[in-house]
């Protein structure tokens, strides 16, 4: 097997695992955007992180959120971190 | 097929996928903002400093021009990783932008430009909410086992 391979699937892991959690990230994602009209009422203008669809951490500042994910030892790599406004701002990029 | 979404309140496109960074031995699952017009993909401050980047150890360069005018970012080989739910991740190889924090740059999703959507056919269709993707070229196509 070519080395470049070899070295992807190694650091990749179980395709079956990655395979998993992306769907279970894809569902928090989801649910981020399904439950977006609820999340206005109760995270104005706060940032939250999700996890396997809930909302886990809430606070004012994004190093606050951050900060409660690692002490409630959430897996940062796993976890959605958004900012909740309550006024749509128009993107151009 | 890979499947994105659009956001409920902003109508963006969206997809998820596993980013890995070999060279700094970092994964960790993003969201992007799919972005045709971006010619390179880029990893935004936000998910940055959640997968835990030291961004003192970055160090490639790359100079891009945007609405905000000229920026200077990282840059940093990578693997992208989209699922095809039990049936195929498809592995990308590419060379990933990576913006410095910056205030400004917070609350930005991480853009999917087209170094991989080039590769792709895309169904993009919001009124009906539709947003798929046929991956015509991959680095890596990876069975899932049953």
């Amino acid at each position: 097997m070519d080395r470049n391979v070899q070295a992807v699937l190694r650091q990749l892991g179980d395709p079956k695992d990655v395979d998993r959690d992306l769907r279970s990230f894809r569902r928090s994602a989801q649910v981020l955007s399904s439950n977006r009209p609820r999340l206005i009422d109760r995270y104005p203008k706060q940032w939250v992180a999700l996890y396997r669809g809930r909302v886990r951490a809430s606070g004012g500042t994004f190093s606050s959120v951050i900060a409660e994910v690692d002490k409630k030892r959430l897996p940062r790599e796993h976890v959605i971190v958004r900012f909740i406004d309550r006024n749509q701002r128009t993107m151009i990029l | 097929m890979l499947r994105g979404r659009y956001g409920d309140t902003s109508g963006r496109p969206y997809i998820e996928g596993r980013l890995i960074l070999p060279g700094l031995k970092i994964s960790g699952d993003i969201s992007f903002l799919i972005d045709t017009g971006a010619d390179r993909s880029l990893l935004h401050p936000d998910d940055g400093i959640r997968l835990g980047i030291d961004y003192a150890k970055l160090t490639g360069d790359a100079e891009s021009v945007g609405i905000g005018g000229i920026c200077h970012y990282f840059v940093e080989s990578a693997w992208l990783v989209f699922s095809e739910p039990k049936r195929f991740l498809y592995v990308h190889i590419i060379d990933l932008a990576i913006s410095p924090p910056a205030p400004e740059r917070m609350q930005l999703p991480s853009l999917l430009g087209r170094d991989i959507l080039d590769r792709w056919r895309m169904i993009y269709h919001p009124t009906k909410k539709r947003l798929t993707f046929e991956v015509i070229l991959a680095d890596m196509t990876i069975p899932i086992p049953a």
